[in-house]
């Protein structure tokens, strides 16, 4: 399938507009503005509870230039199901349906409706817009925060490492599977571009960096998503009935603690903890190399 | 447009917030030197509220939607932006 292949290819169309309610630098307005350069209009959107449903306005303005439907807080993918379903039985084949939930939406409280609809098959595309964080309700910790995170329920920082959502939904086999960053715009709309052509379940996880959860500064919301591949702890891959294929490799490396040591978040983290994630990021660089 | 045809909660009409103006949540503005930039258009990816637009070989910032975050100064590879403040004198007057 055609992909674009430089930025000049990509349409300065918004389908997303200007003036939305996000805080200045905002990660997760930032991943809907480059996916729905390649979802395009013929796309229904269904975001359940998080920063995101409130960024893209309420029922009085907004945001968004195709239909979004704001969800409870566990069902997006189930409303997402049903949205296809109603579609089907009047017979119109050409549209994205798209359930865009955070990592509280995607890997706690949306999880039942999550496993559910990727078991069940659905025609749909998730995706996991992850800020590590519930940025929405001030900013507490959930499964997919790091280990040793400082967050207002974890003050001394988080006791308990990351749960490796893509290995559970990559479990469920789906049709497509995909990472993606806000700072590597083009391989994000392209992953999205594919998932578009592909029928059956799909779900693509973005590292979208908040500033206020990860303690930096708002300017710094794109360099941090790039520096989490360039120290390899994000790494940026698709997997088509089952085989992985890294789409990206960072041109330049840098060692975690880089990454690690520019965000307010990570204040308390031990020498150890820094040194099994060094190891686990040079591990990931070693299979890309193999 | 799209939503003419296809099923929509029936509230506010498409694209309603773009009448937002940002400018009174922006500190600082970009200030672009088309005489370094070299079109590559990556600031018009970065840039969470679509206030850049490559128009006949130049990059405009529409400042209605910028809110002054500083990602495409930091961003651009030829550092091409420059943040300018809004504000001018100890005591936080606009200056505009
Ligand atoms: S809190 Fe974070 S994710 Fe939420 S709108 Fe602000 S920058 Fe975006
Ligand atoms: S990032 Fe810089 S060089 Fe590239 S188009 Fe924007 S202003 Fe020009
Ligand atoms: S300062 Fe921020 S909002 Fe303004 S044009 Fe640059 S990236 Fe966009």
């Amino acid at each position: 399938m055609e992909v674009y292949k430089t930025l000049a290819e990509i349409p300065q169309d918004e389908l997303f507009t200007g003036g939305h309610g996000g805080c200045r630098g905002c990660g997760a307005a930032l991943a809907v503005r480059q996916a729905m350069k390649a979802l395009g209009p013929r796309t229904i959107i269904n975001i359940p509870a998080s920063c995101m449903a409130t960024i893209g306005g309420s029922g009085l303005t907004t945001a968004w230039m195709v239909p979004f439907y704001h969800s409870l807080f566990e069902c997006a993918p189930a409303v997402a199901s049903g949205i296809r379903a109603a579609l089907d039985i009047q017979g119109i084949k050409d549209v994205n349906v798209v359930s865009w939930a955070g990592d509280a939406g995607t890997a706690d409280i949306g999880f039942q409706a999550l496993t559910g609809a990727a078991e069940r098959q659905e025609n749909i595309i998730h995706v996991c817009y992850d800020n590590e964080t519930y940025m929405n309700t001030g900013g507490q910790a959930g499964s997919v925060t790091p280990y040793q995170a400082v967050t207002p329920d974890t003050p001394t920082g988080k006791p308990t490492p990351r749960k490796d959502m893509l290995a559970i939904m990559a479990a469920h086999r789906p049709a497509y599977l995909a990472t993606a960053s806000v700072a590597y715009p083009l391989d994000l709309i392209q992953k999205f571009q594919k998932a578009k052509a592909i029928q059956g379940f799909r779900y693509i996880h973005i590292l979208a960096p908040c500033f206020r959860g990860w303690g930096i500064r708002e300017d710094q919301t794109v360099q941090l998503a790039r520096m989490a591949v360039e120290c390899g702890l994000w790494q940026l891959y698709e997997e088509v009935d089952g085989r992985r294929r890294v789409t990206v490799i960072p041109e330049r490396r840098i060692p975690v603690r880089e990454y690690l040591k520019l965000q307010g978040r990570f204040k308390n983290i031990d020498e150890a903890t820094v040194a099994a994630l060094q190891a686990e990021a040079d591990r990931r660089f070693r299979e890309v190399q193999s | 447009m799209a939503a003419k045809e296809l099923p929509v909660v029936p509230s506010a009409r498409p694209g309603t917030m773009a009448a937002a103006d940002m400018s009174r949540l922006r500190e600082q503005r970009p200030v672009i030197d088309m005489g370094k930039c070299n079109l590559c258009r990556e600031c018009l990816l970065y840039c969470p509220d679509a206030a850049l637009r490559e128009d006949k070989n130049e990059i405009k910032v529409y400042l209605q939607f910028c809110k002054g975050c500083g990602i495409c100064a930091l961003e651009c590879p030829t550092q091409a932006i420059t943040m300018v403040g809004e504000y001018a004198g100890n005591r936080g007057f606009i200056d505009k």
